[in-house]
């Protein structure tokens, strides 16, 4: 069920992918089901030999760092990275994973094809740089509150206000990552959320307000704690996996593609 | 939006609103319960699995359309495509069921609806008054017997035979599939007995999963949705009991300490006491006897709990087993189930 966001995207074919750091016999499968023909790039590290089971040999396999992808230019409908920000290259948090995930989405830009799709899996939503947009505001706020928390004394609203606080971390990374793929050339980003987490993807919804509203209507009899935050626009704080495709279509507004 | 999905979408559209581009951001995947397409079995064979549904939004956010993505193989959407599609053109019972389109492909089959706004029943259940929740049990089990009657006539081929089901051959299957969940031979053989005891019933197409959360309340009517397995069971009654059994597990303050139903019915509380008052009611309306209604109970515990063990792993199918488990044991206690279930008539 992992798979099914290839239904919302919008692909020019479905000849070749690419599956960054995927892993052969979990969620290669539906892949080779859904592609013709599917590259893995596994780390150098992980690499394993190209499995012998008919339902995967439509597959290869190869090692190499995503940072430099040894594919020519233009050569994929589709580039599959699930946990962006867990494994591998972006591992080491801090200032740099911004560098190193700019770095991999040039190399993802050149190597699809006009009109390809790059698909990003987040299975943690918490951005590893300095807070983006509201959340530079919201995090001061919520430092405030994390002070005022230790002076409250029913050990229920400490354990409230606590566990809400990390969470604002994550309205950070739609803008991150949308001013990201954007600057390595893709022209036009699409967020939605997982709910209720990526291993278990019950449900995609588009990161718009009113999309959010819908689907959160449809969770309770009446409008809760949830539906108001989503309301006010600060609906990236409520789900912890998120997802985003890339278009690389070509248009004059565009950059052109970062060469790596 | 993916080509092919955009493709059977415009297939289904009736006024032109689905043939037009579709934004991404008017586009959720609801239940995404399984891979399309399908994984495919070690001897070949596409593993079956439900698909997702989408939820596609119209002007202002407000959903417009709700649609079930299956795979090809799946048998159960188009049947309920056709049994949407005659309510949709019976005079009497058009209200009953959004209007439905369906259209598939080579690796999908989907089914676009208009989306019913109503507030769902299982919403409210658990708040209604004793009064309101036996008037509405009423409403619905009258509903769906009048959907049963008028699909039978509309689509005669959905029924497996024209005569009378044989209780013990339909049970047989199921029953044997409970010795996984730890039922004794005892216990199956009580089981066997009292389901035996109800002979032959008339055959009657029942919703199958006819529970709170399929119903609706809409513009002062109620609505019935996912017609999924409508017409698997052909016993009358089927649908009352799953109907009963669900909405008092919804009223429990607490679901994970609501006990056991079987033994909750034959309690004196007043709970109890509208349970056996519907399940009565509604075998009168069948043409039952008391033996034919105990019959069907013990039918519909077994059915469910050898289909949640064929699906769903054991803590999904523990408490249903535990009904059937109490039911048997009643029965080789000697406790007559007729007044337990239905009460002192």
């Amino acid at each position: 069920m992992r798979s099914n966001w290839l239904w919302l995207a919008d692909l020019p074919g479905r000849e070749r992918a690419l599956a960054i750091q995927g892993g052969v016999g979990t969620l290669m499968a539906p892949w080779a089901r859904h592609f013709g023909f599917v590259h893995h790039l596994a780390s150098p590290r992980s690499l394993q030999v190209q499995s012998a089971d008919p339902d995967t040999a439509n597959i290869a396999t190869a090692g190499a760092s995503p940072c430099a992808l040894p594919y020519r230019d233009a050569a994929f409908d589709c580039v599959i990275w699930e946990g962006v920000l867990e494994r591998g290259v972006t591992a080491a948090r801090g200032a740099d994973a911004s560098a190193v995930l700019a770095q991999v989405f040039g190399e993802c830009r050149r190597v699809l094809r006009p009109g390809g799709c790059l698909y990003l899996g987040v299975a943690v939503a918490a951005w590893p740089g300095r807070p983006v947009g509201a959340a530079r505001i919201l995090s001061a706020l919520a430092r405030i509150v994390l002070r005022c928390a230790a002076v409250i004394p029913r050990v229920v609203w400490q354990r409230r206000v606590s566990a809400w606080v990390p969470h604002t971390d994550r309205l950070s990374l739609p803008p991150a990552m949308g001013r990201l793929l954007k600057e390595a050339g893709f022209s036009s980003v699409q967020a939605f959320y997982i709910d209720p987490s990526f291993h278990q993807p019950w449900s995609i919804t588009p990161a718009r307000r009113r999309a959010v509203l819908a689907y959160e209507s449809r969770q309770a009899a009446s409008a809760g704690l949830r539906w108001w935050i989503a309301w006010l626009g600060l609906h990236p704080l409520l789900y912890e996996s998120h997802m985003f495709l890339a278009y690389a279509r070509e248009s004059e507004a565009s950059p052109a593609p970062r060469r790596v | 939006m993916n080509p092919k999905l955009r493709q059977l979408l415009a297939a289904c559209s009736v006024d032109g609103d689905l043939a037009r581009p579709i934004r991404w951001s008017d586009a959720l995947i609801l239940q995404n319960y399984g891979a399309i397409p399908p994984a495919v079995g070690k001897r070949g064979s596409y593993v079956l699995n439900r698909g997702f549904n989408l939820l596609l939004l119209g002007r202002g956010g407000v959903p417009r359309y709700f649609c079930k993505c299956r795979p090809t193989a799946d048998q159960s959407l188009g049947r309920e495509t056709a049994v949407l599609q005659a309510l949709n053109r019976d005079p009497e019972l058009s209200g009953v069921a959004p209007p439905t389109r369906g259209a598939r492909s080579e690796e999908l089959q989907l089914q676009v609806s208009e989306f019913v706004p109503g507030q769902s029943y299982a919403f409210r259940v658990p708040r209604l008054r004793e009064s309101q929740w036996a008037a509405s049990m009423r409403d619905i089990l009258t509903l769906a017997r009048r959907v049963s009657t008028r699909v039978a006539a509309l689509l005669p081929d959905f029924l497996a035979g024209t005569g009378p089901v044989v209780l013990h051959e339909v049970a047989a299957g199921s029953l044997t599939e409970l010795t996984a969940a730890g039922l004794g031979d005892d216990q199956l053989r009580a089981l066997d007995t009292a389901i035996r005891r109800a002979g032959a019933l008339p055959r009657l197409l029942q919703h199958g999963d006819l529970w709170p959360a399929n119903v609706l309340w809409h513009q002062g009517a109620w609505r019935l949705l996912d017609f999924e397995s409508f017409g698997r069971v052909q016993v009358p009654l089927y649908d009352v009991f799953h109907f009963v059994r669900t909405c008092w597990s919804l009223r429990q303050p607490r679901l994970e300490a609501a006990g056991v139903w079987i033994d909750s019915l034959a309690s004196n509380d007043r709970e109890a006491a509208l349970c056996r008052y519907t399940i009565r009611r509604e075998t009168s309306e069948f043409g039952l006897d008391a033996p034919q209604a105990i019959g069907v109970l013990l039918y519909y515990l077994v059915d469910v709990t050898a289909r949640f063990i064929r699906r769903l792993p054991r803590p999904f199918w523990e408490p249903l087993a535990l009904e059937v488990q109490r039911a048997a044991d009643r029965l080789n206690a000697g406790v007559p189930l007729e007044e337990v279930v239905l009460g002192r008539t």
